[in-house]
């Protein structure tokens, strides 16, 4: 499959944070035989291409998107929810949203959808519901919504939805995983779909703790600096970005290197991330077990947690073949 | 019935995050005839482990905290008054004129009166660093005699029965969770089960984490406070959740994002059993079910907790139904989540 044929299929799953078990099957499906499967208590997927050589390199991107968990049912009908993740709430509300049944809806805030400083407790999502019986027909509290999926093609090969950034790099460790299964590796490669990043980075580190790898690579998403407003260096379409550090890790050097190494072996084009990023699965496996070398390598998207992430398919198919490529190399 | 004169005995004892010997002790007390193993581990946690009927397929681990919010002292005033500071979160509003216990010597916490204040001071609720605790001290080194910096001070001890079938006290948040697990181990269970009581969870879910790694449970249920609103003036997602509609389940608060699976499980079985319970309406607070759900392998966890109102303050009440309902809903746990199967991996 190509990458965009991956993605479209990734995107028809809605997997708010706790809920990615509903991709699974999927990417068994993409995947099929030849790989080991497993899940954990979290909810992280694991596939597994095993070796002898004693070593495993876990390679991961998060299953989970952006969304809103139902908390209340108002007497009028609307109902409260919980956002997970960090998206910018001021840019979601007034959009559209889908319920994980399929309901649709639409996602305001008090002060009449009107406000510069949206907080949770001020969201509701309004399904069309006349009271709280009428609502209990199509939905419960502990629903999961997320903004309505809705993809838009820019030109050349760019892409702009909503939840982008988890479904384009879980489906670019897909492409690799299917690649890296053609041409055997030399050391066990786990893949890892990890669970509740968007909440905390809170399922990699059990994935880590289990797989004891003896080196990993995360590969994330990282917002652009080239659009007014926005900060640090990352231009869209010029290749993914290796990074260096964010603001809770800093990558291990040997790991920097190998990435670079890997990138201009193959002749590919790659950006230098130093991030603002407070918190990553990076950060997580980092510190997981007795430590764990461990590198990253970030697509770069624009107007990341808003309904229109927008990044380019060139630039997560690059990334792919990095992927490949270091594994090659280790 | 609630065994409330183990709830008085356990909300008089002092105990604050870092301090909870004497908690720990009473319990130890109640439990030991009844549990197969029993260890204090280094954090100062205890954990017992309970046979059962039978091996459950997943282990299951259930948690409540033994520590209180509380204040520390950090130095000492001219006149012998204490300088102190918050020990987990409190809402320093409700701080002045309050009386404490530093250790077993009582005190009160102190501000500036109210004829020296400005006009505009007085308007504004004081700050932690706007009071003092008054012990009755001459002076400064009169009150050295007493009192170190470091020491802990916790709200006076104040239960009472109140109103029909509520309790009032300080440090319902989390005695209520150390009573349940306390009369949970004391029962015959059909599955064995692992009981930690943890310390330093009001100030970040930190003892938790360490029995987590140890114990390495499949399944944990976290068994703790949380704030009612159903008072005057408050309506809808803010009212949180209600006293006496029975034990508080959540989706998510803002430290864990809850597996669906466990809590359908559980909510199943009270409506055939005819339970009351409740969802948390607003996605505040987090406890140790964090921890749990996180360390090592990783693991499947739920929330249960007891609504009560005023939390966090010298003067917060619990209704007796809502903890008798836990004590049942604890047992449907053991249960049910004992006879489920263990994860196709």
């Amino acid at each position: 499959m190509t990458l965009l044929e991956i993605l479209r299929t990734l995107e028809k799953k809605q997997t708010v944070s706790g809920n990615e078990s509903a991709v699974h099957g999927t990417v068994k499906d993409i995947l099929g035989d030849g790989f080991r499967y497993s899940a954990d208590a979290l909810g992280n997927f694991v596939a597994t291409l095993e070796s002898s050589t004693g070593k495993n390199i876990m390679l991961s991107a998060h299953a989970d998107q952006p969304g809103f968990i139902a908390t209340h049912i108002e007497d009028s009908g609307l109902i409260r929810a919980a956002s997970v993740g960090n998206l910018h709430l001021n840019c979601c509300i007034n959009s559209p949203v889908e319920f994980e049944n399929g309901v649709k809806g639409v996602l305001s805030c008090d002060a009449n959808g009107s406000s510069n400083d949206v907080k949770d407790a001020m969201l509701f999502c309004d399904i069309g519901a006349g009271s709280r019986r009428d609502a209990q027909k199509k939905v419960c509290v502990g629903d999961r919504f997320a903004l309505s999926f809705r993809s838009v093609r820019l030109m050349g090969n760019k892409i702009s939805a909503p939840g982008l950034a988890a479904k384009l790099c879980c489906a670019a460790l897909i492409s690799a995983a299917e690649t890296i299964k053609a041409d055997p590796p030399k050391h066990t490669v786990h893949f890892v779909f990890s669970a509740q990043n968007e909440a905390g980075s809170r399922g990699i580190g059990a994935a880590a703790y289990s797989l004891k790898p003896s080196c990993a690579v995360n590969l994330g998403a990282c917002a652009c600096g080239d659009v007014p407003g926005a900060k640090g260096t990352i231009k869209l379409s010029k290749g993914p970005a290796i990074k260096i550090s964010d603001k809770s890790s800093i990558c291990t050097k040997s790991m920097i290197t190998l990435l670079n190494d890997a990138a201009n072996a193959e002749g590919l084009s790659v950006q230098t991330e130093i991030s603002e990023q407070t918190g990553s699965d990076t950060a997580a496996v980092l510190k997981s077990c007795g430590g764990i070398p461990t590198g990253a390598i970030s697509i770069p998207f624009r107007y990341m947690r808003t309904p229109t992430e927008t990044a380019d398919i060139k630039d997560a198919e690059t990334a792919a073949k990095l992927i490949c490529a270091f594994v090659n190399s280790y | 019935m609630a065994d409330l004169a183990l709830l008085e005995k356990l909300c008089r004892a002092f105990g604050p995050s870092g301090n909870e010997d004497r908690v720990r002790s009473i319990i130890i007390n109640e439990i030991k005839p009844y549990c197969t193993k029993l260890r204090i581990d280094r954090t100062g946690n205890l954990i017992a482990f309970k046979k059962g009927a039978a091996v459950p397929a997943n282990k299951l681990l259930f948690a409540a905290h033994m520590d209180e919010v509380a204040l520390m002292v950090t130095g000492f005033t001219e006149s012998g008054c204490l300088t102190f500071d918050e020990v987990g979160g409190i809402d320093e509003r409700i701080l002045p004129a309050k009386r404490v216990r530093i250790g077993k010597l009582p005190g009160v916490i102190a501000s500036k009166p109210i004829h020296c204040m400005t006009k505009n001071e007085r308007t504004k609720p004081m700050k932690i660093k706007d009071l003092v605790i008054d012990i009755g001290a001459r002076d400064r080194e009169d009150a050295k005699k007493y009192v170190k910096i470091g020491d802990y001070v916790a709200f006076e001890p104040n239960f009472t029965r109140f109103g029909t079938n509520s309790v009032l006290s300080k440090a319902l948040d989390d005695r209520i969770g150390c009573l349940l697990l306390t009369e949970l181990l004391k029962k015959q269970l059909a599955y064995d089960i692992t009981v930690v009581f943890t310390v330093q969870e009001e100030c970040g879910l930190r003892g938790s984490a360490t029995a987590a790694f140890a114990e390495q449970p499949d399944i944990a249920v976290a068994v703790d406070s949380t704030t009612a609103c159903d008072i005057e003036g408050i309506q809808g997602a803010n009212v949180i959740c209600e006293q006496k509609a029975g034990a508080v389940i959540s989706y998510i608060d803002k430290a864990t994002v809850y597996p669906r699976e466990l809590i359908d499980v559980l909510t199943k079985a009270a409506d055939r059993e005819k339970l009351p319970y409740q969802f948390k309406r607003l996605a505040t607070g987090g406890n140790d079910s964090a921890s749990l759900q996180r360390s090592a392998k990783g693991a499947k966890v739920l929330s249960m907790s007891a609504p009560v109102r005023y939390i966090h303050s010298p003067a917060s009440t619990a209704n007796t139904a809502d903890i008798e309902s836990m004590e049942k809903m604890l047992l449907l746990a053991v249960n049910e989540f004992g006879a489920l199967p263990k994860e196709r991996q």
